[in-house]
């Protein structure tokens, strides 16, 4: 079981540890390598054969937990030490403290929106954009142009006792998912991609690493609101029988075997520290 | 020339006979036909420069833009290209609120992918112009690929 830590807790070489797996994995030209994770986040954001899985949906939390647990899975291939660090944008909120250091992520992009110029993902050769909506070959940041979630805000939503409501889409304002995700406010997630800018504001927002951290700490809010409302089957919405979105028993695609229901616990893969 | 829409020639004016045998021509012909379109202008398009790039903007109709079962649509309506790249958009249904009604359609684009803009007739006239504008914001030095302009099934 691994512990998932805050980027700013991390050691020197627990940091080394993670940027180096990561670069192994994006190294990997075959089977399920770093570009297959962002081509499938590209593919599962819009639906696939009319059911939204990874945003827009109640699955949005569960979905992108597996996705997470593929990702730190992949990455334990080459260090099983290694864990998926998070970053609690309520604490560090600045473009060059944690995560954005020079030995973790690395910094903003020159000139408000170019190149990463500083860490371990600067520039092409460190760090290469296969799949991507822009020419760019190397990571871009711009970040800053809004103002990151306050701690307020996080409370807030972690207070909403309903998981989800209809119509179980951008448009639904009856439950956490929707404020945790960003299409109703006081939109959590959409928040920091746009703060990140550059890659992160892409659909191919995968291609920045700082992905896996903010992601990461979305899952740990999940299990927040979880620890206070309930990690049980009665704590996910819908519980059957409603189109276009994944119930509580239906596959979580593109896992087949992996349901809104078989994510809910996570302590024995992973807790959060 | 069939293929050459009236979004196409909106888009290149006199000039389509000419690039449609180069590589924007041929990003021309890949656009969805608008054919069953009425062929009239509309007000809000755009043809112009920002920040070195030539953004285009083309809408659909205005009964497109706003629907109020999420269900309802199957294609974009509105059509944005930057120096003759298509721009994928995807509609987002608004939360209704006192800012908006309920049913009420914004638009992300494969650039800025979680923000979504209103367009409309009315007070946010100038949306799509907004949105290609933020998209060559997002792109600075760089130009949109292919898989910018690819679009989605957004699971109706």
């Amino acid at each position: 079981m691994g512990v998932r830590k805050s980027a700013r807790n991390l050691t020197g070489p627990e940091k080394a540890a993670f940027v180096a797996a990561v670069k192994r994995l994006k190294a990997q030209t075959t089977g399920r390598n770093y570009d297959w994770f962002v081509t499938t986040h590209m593919t599962y954001f819009a639906g696939v054969n009319g059911i939204r899985y990874a945003h827009q949906a109640p699955s949005f939390l569960p979905w992108h937990r597996q996705y997470l647990i593929e990702f730190e899975r992949a990455l334990q291939v080459y260090d099983p030490s290694v864990s998926v660090p998070y970053w609690d944008w309520t604490v560090d909120r600045s473009t060059s403290g944690a995560p954005f250091t020079a030995d973790l992520l690395g910094g903003n992009g020159s000139g408000g929106n170019g190149p990463v110029t500083t860490g371990p993902f600067a520039g092409a050769t460190n760090w290469r954009i296969n799949v991507g909506s822009t020419t760019a070959t190397s990571l871009r940041r711009a970040m800053g142009t809004n103002t990151l979630p306050t701690a307020a805000q996080v409370t807030s939503v972690l207070g909403v006792s309903a998981y989800d409501a209809a119509p179980w889409n951008s448009s639904a304002t009856g439950g956490m998912r929707n404020r945790m995700e960003g299409w109703t406010t006081p939109n959590l997630h959409n928040t920091v991609h746009v703060w990140v800018g550059g890659h992160m504001g892409q659909q191919d927002s995968p291609n920045d690493p700082a992905f896996w951290l903010h992601h990461c700490n979305i899952d740990r809010l999940w299990s927040q609101w979880q620890t206070r409302w309930g990690f049980d089957a009665a704590h996910y919405v819908p519980a059957s029988g409603t189109a276009g979105v994944v119930d509580l028993n239906e596959p979580l695609q593109p896992w087949p075997t992996v349901t809104p229901a078989s994510v809910l616990q996570h302590s024995s893969l992973y807790t959060y520290a | 020339m069939s293929t050459v829409t009236r979004r196409d020639l909106l888009r290149y004016g006199a000039a389509a006979t000419v690039v449609v045998s180069g590589a924007v021509g041929a990003q021309a012909l890949s656009t969805p036909s608008s054919a069953a379109q009425p062929a009239t202008t509309d007000p809000r398009d755009f043809d112009v420069e920002y920040r070195g790039k030539r953004i285009t903007g083309a809408h659909g109709p205005a009964n497109n833009t706003r629907v109020t079962v999420a269900g309802s649509r199957t294609r974009e309506p509105h059509q944005v290209l930057i120096d003759g790249r298509k721009l994928a958009l995807m509609p987002i249904e608004l939360p209704p609120s006192a800012a908006v009604p309920a049913g009420t359609i914004a638009f992300i684009s494969a650039l800025n992918h979680y923000e979504p803009v209103l367009v409309d007739d009315g007070k946010h006239a100038g949306g799509l112009l907004k949105l290609a504008r933020r998209a060559v914001d997002a792109l600075g030095d760089t130009e949109l690929t292919a898989l910018a302009g690819v679009e989605h099934d957004h699971g109706h």
